[in-house]
């Protein structure tokens, strides 16, 4: 029972805002089967954890050779757009607020602890394919898409000034801006017409070259790190 | 597509929350709060024991081992200790006792050059007299050039001056060498114990060292006419007694610690280890069998000091100079270091660089500054920068920073 005709007579969605999305989510009641069917747009909103899987370059001279870094797991709400395109093929665009990772030393400099923090947003574009029929209560997917990685509001720390500019003014984490590839496994639990659950896992490959200005010289040294995040998600969705 | 217009607000959201907030420093804070620092050790310590008299007025030095009044990457601190105490937020190191015993004793100078000096030229080495021992009860660096870890005269005492021995003018200048074990019960008798927050460090031994491979010739010889000629044995001989010396050395230090540092109620103390002499412009000067006993005297009195600490590893942080110190010869460039076997000072125009400042370096085509070495065996600033960058990140690691 494919319930396109009933989608097809409803009125094209107004952009509206979150509360009023769940405030008319919560007075729907469930009508005829509404599954991923062509033209169905969906809101999700969960929780993401990424959690990098560092491989750091050395800090460039004059530093302790071998001085790396490690990032660290960061979580954050997402909210999560998708577009049906046909029963299979859809198109998801993630966004959500900033995560905040601690950056610690590494190599030759493991231990030292904290060397700042980092914070970044990672819009990600991903197009799906899911698998099993619209209608059945869960249904696996994979995805694949771009994710643009912009890092902003870095935070120094007295470690990273002691070990580069011992004494001197306090040394800035500069921004990055990354653009690397996303893959995606998933499954989408129906819980009735409109409310679902979603979970999935994204693997990105993304580099990032880390600015170290050791102010007031401007040394300017630079750290290069792949990142390559693995990101879990769990999210509440909507379908309309 | 009217419903990507839902995409939109989550777009702009995402853009927005990227161009919020720029770099800031973050905490800069140490974990530990230290009240001072309180050093004790040699010349790779010191803060200016001996800027007075022949140092300050003829030479304008500030009386580091260095080179002396420079800025550094614009730091104006020279001295490890003054880079660290910069970095915890401290009252800059000063020395806890300053002067000279400068000797009036005049020299021939026909012996240091019987070309250019009839025989009779009588002059002072240094033209400026002695400088009275003073004590200063506000600072507490007690660390001075020439200083051995229990023996009363290292390189530069006066009582190693003999006028008729040119090798030994040098001496004339008459430095304190106050030896590290007098050093640490001059604090513990001013001051009586040490804070909770008193944050100490210990570096010594270069100057035992130093004077062992001095005598070195003369023991051989002593030992080769024992035994009716045979240098090769008298060589060993003498080597062997040499790293004997070291390997007590390493054993007082560690004991110096333990008891009058540990003992007397000091809670952090760093001690660094002797780095490598062979790998300096003193060194690379000497024969490869010279070398190689160099290297042998600096890791024993390094095993010595750290079988000694082991038991105070709570208290005691250790930091392998030495291994770091040779990392560097191989790899100048990752530290930043411009050249790890030249002197960065003049050796024509200044014999120590005690005396060395702007206008007595060599002239050289690269960067001068960034040289690992100002004298045959005294960093640059920017070499006890990089030694403070290594203090910090051992500190951090053991959480003290």
């Amino acid at each position: 029972m494919k319930p396109s005709s009933i989608l097809s007579v409803r009125a094209p969605l107004s952009p509206l805002t979150l509360p009023r999305l769940l405030v008319a989510a919560a007075a729907l009641v469930a009508g005829a089967a509404q599954a991923q069917v062509p033209g169905t747009m969906s809101i999700k909103l969960g929780v993401n954890t990424i959690t990098p899987h560092v491989s750091s370059g050395d800090l460039s001279a004059p530093a302790l050779p071998g001085s790396q870094i490690d990032v660290k797991s960061a979580s954050a709400p997402i909210i999560t757009a998708a577009y049906q395109f046909t029963d299979a093929v859809s198109m998801e665009v993630f966004a959500g607020l900033p995560y905040k990772h601690e950056v610690v030393g590494a190599g030759a400099i493991a231990g030292v602890g904290r060397l700042g923090s980092i914070q970044q947003v990672s819009p990600t574009i991903l197009m799906q394919y899911r698998l099993l029929n619209p209608t059945e209560r869960f249904r696996p997917y994979v995805g694949a898409g771009l994710t643009y990685a912009m890092f902003f509001g870095a935070e120094g720390s007295g470690t990273l000034t002691a070990l580069t500019n011992p004494g001197g003014s306090p040394t800035l984490i500069g921004d990055d801006k990354s653009l690397g590839f996303s893959a995606q496994l998933g499954g989408t639990l129906r819980l009735d017409n409109h409310w679902f659950l979603d979970l999935s896992l994204i693997k990105t490959w993304i580099d990032t070259t880390v600015p170290v200005e050791t102010a007031p010289v401007n040394h300017s040294q630079t750290i290069q790190a792949k990142l390559d995040p693995t990101s879990i998600n769990l999210s509440v969705g909507y379908r309309f | 597509m009217n419903q990507f217009r839902v995409l939109a607000p989550v777009l702009a959201v995402a853009a927005l929350l990227a161009g919020c907030g720029g770099a800031t420093p973050g905490e800069q804070s140490p974990r530990v709060t230290f009240g001072k620092i309180v050093s004790f050790g040699d010349s790779l310590s010191d803060v200016g024991t001996y800027d007075v008299g022949v140092v300050s007025n003829s030479y304008r030095s500030t009386g580091r081992f260095s080179i002396n009044g420079i800025k550094t990457d614009t730091l104006s601190y020279v001295n490890w200790t003054e880079f660290l105490a910069g970095q915890l937020k401290l009252t800059a190191p000063c020395a806890a006792e300053t002067g000279l015993q400068t000797s009036t004793t005049k020299v021939d100078l026909h012996l240091q050059n019987p070309d250019l000096y009839p025989e009779g030229t009588m002059n002072l080495v240094f033209p400026v007299g002695p400088v009275a021992v003073t004590e200063h009860t506000s600072c507490t660096n007690y660390a001075q050039g020439g200083a051995r870890v229990t023996e009363l005269y290292g390189p530069g005492n006066v009582a190693l001056f003999n006028p008729l021995v040119v090798s030994t003018w040098s001496n004339a200048l008459g430095m304190l060498t106050k030896p590290v074990t007098a050093q640490m019960d001059a604090h513990v008798a001013a001051h009586g114990n040490f804070a909770a927050d008193d944050l100490v460090t210990v570096m010594a031994g270069g100057n035992d060292a130093i004077i062992q491979l001095a005598q070195l010739p003369a023991r051989i010889q002593a030992y080769a006419v024992a035994n009716g000629g045979d240098v090769a044995a008298a060589t060993a001989q003498a080597s062997a007694d040499a790293v004997a010396a070291l390997a007590t050395a390493g054993t007082q230090l560690a004991t110096a610690v333990h008891e009058r540092v540990i003992g007397h109620g000091a809670q952090r103390v760093l001690v660094l280890n002797l780095p490598d002499l062979s790998k300096t412009p003193f060194g690379y000067a000497q024969t490869a069998d010279t070398q190689a006993l160099i290297v042998s005297l600096v890791d024993t009195f390094n095993a010595a000091l750290k079988t000694g600490l082991a038991a105070d590893a709570a208290q005691v942080l250790l930091i392998d100079t030495a291994t770091v110190n040779r990392d560097q010869a191989l790899n100048p460039a990752a530290y930043g270091l411009s050249n790890v076997k030249a002197q960065a000072c003049d050796a024509a125009k200044v014999g120590s660089s005690l005396f060395c400042t702007a206008s007595t370096l060599i002239t050289a085509t690269d960067d001068v500054l960034h040289y690992e070495y100002a004298d045959g065996v005294h960093p640059t600033p920017f070499g006890y920068k990089l030694l403070a960058q290594l203090v910090a990140e051992q500190m951090s690691i053991k959480g003290w920073l």
